[in-house]
């Protein structure tokens, strides 16, 4: 008699169901945190690897912060002309953007953790920058339990985008990470905006509120 | 770790409870903002060291581990419950048995066979068995996707050797067929 995926599945779930006995307690959160960072010695990363593959309640764990897309890492080119042309380009625009740095008056650059508009319980929790940064460099959390190909965060002020960046990813760090130009973040209030990018419509994760205040 | 305590809360704390209630829909609303507190107590009574930027995957396990445990709880005592002897409780013809017993056969192959697969070419048959992708494979596994290929080439070819035929309804379309 042909085995069914029926069948299959059947005497998975309880080879696995057997096996979760066997394991007993379930990880810490800090084996899961070691193990998805290559910690853990043999034994204990096979304990939580176990856990994971046979307890289908923690399997989507470590895949809830992987990008769709991810693309295994390649060796380096081997040098070739294309590679010292490409290598020289490379200098001549840092030693442009030195320039332009020395010519620019603005401020460093600042970095900014978001954090949400409910934030601390409040309605409308928001954060404040000041103004005249060179760039700023924000780092969102994300925190969907459904991973999308991509991310877009969009600045907004009085109801009008003026300033977006899409194709981000999310990171190791569990963030989606942008840098806005100094020159769009005057004085005044904004919107910032995270949305998961997928085959569907973009949907909204998260809202963030933000003041930038003129330096005093 | 207490200053982080205190941010973390009122940051991550509606976005857990919703998590729980996405991934455990058996458990209620108020489960859900049980689980959470208590995941929170626990962090404070502990103050754990937690890796900087890791808190995310942190908080997620910390909470699906107390939800699995709330159920694991509660389906004990249903078992304990259902496990009363109960008197004149007549065996009784049921078709849903007979057609399960049919297939215990099947299952025992199945099972056999499962079992019999190397540890890690098991887990990575089980996960493509429930719909895992390579890449979602090499993740959970923490192998590279080549290795997780390789350990479901080794797995269809060993299936396929024990009982004689491929697991059906099994996706191998990202195998090389040379490789079998």
């Amino acid at each position: 008699m042909m085995i069914t995926k029926n069948d299959w599945l059947a005497a998975a779930e309880a080879y696995m169901a057997d096996e979760r006995e066997r394991l007993g307690e379930l990880p810490t959160p800090e084996e899961v945190v070691a193990y998805a960072h290559g910690e853990l010695d043999e034994n204990a990363a096979n304990r939580v690897r176990a856990a994971l593959v046979y307890e289908p309640a923690l399997t989507d764990l470590l895949l809830e912060d992987v990008p769709d897309n991810v693309v295994p890492m390649t060796a380096p080119p081997r040098r070739s002309r294309q590679w010292i042309a490409a290598a020289a380009m490379v200098v001549i625009a840092v030693t442009a953007l030195f320039f332009a740095q020395l010519r620019n008056p603005d401020g460093p650059a600042q970095t900014l953790t978001l954090r949400p508009s409910e934030y601390r319980g409040a309605s409308s929790y928001r954060q404040t920058l000041v103004a005249g940064a060179s760039r700023y460099h924000l780092s969102a959390p994300v925190f969907a339990d459904r991973t999308y190909s991509s991310y877009r965060i969009a600045l907004v002020r009085d109801g009008e985008t003026i300033w977006d960046a899409a194709d981000l990813q999310r990171e190791p760090d569990d963030a989606v990470h942008v840098t806005i130009p100094g020159r769009e973040l005057k004085p005044g209030k904004y919107t910032i905006t995270l949305h998961g990018l997928g085959d569907e419509e973009p949907e909204l994760l998260q809202t963030y509120a933000i003041s930038v205040h003129s330096p005093q | 770790m207490r200053e982080r305590l205190s941010e973390w809360f009122p940051t991550y704390r509606d976005m857990l409870v919703r998590y729980v209630a996405r991934n455990f829909r058996t458990l209620s609303s108020d489960d859900g903002q049980d689980v959470v507190q208590d995941v929170f107590l626990e962090l404070q009574k502990k103050s754990p060291p937690v890796r900087e930027g890791a808190e995310s995957l942190y908080l997620r396990t910390a909470v699906r581990r107390r939800a699995l445990n709330l159920l694991r709880a509660r389906a004990a005592h249903q078992r304990n419950v259902v496990n009363m002897p109960e008197r004149d409780d007549p065996p009784r013809p049921d078709e849903e048995l007979i057609r399960r017993e049919s297939n215990a056969d099947a299952q025992a192959r199945a099972g056999a066979a499962i079992q019999a697969l190397p540890e890690l070419t098991r887990q990575c048959f089980l996960l493509r068995l429930h719909g895992r992708s390579g890449a979602e494979i090499a993740r959970v596994t923490n192998l590279s996707e080549v290795a997780v290929r390789s350990r479901l080439n080794d797995a269809r070819h060993r299936l396929r050797a024990s009982v004689g035929e491929l697991p059906a309804g099994v996706d191998w379309s990202d195998l090389a067929e040379g490789n079998e």
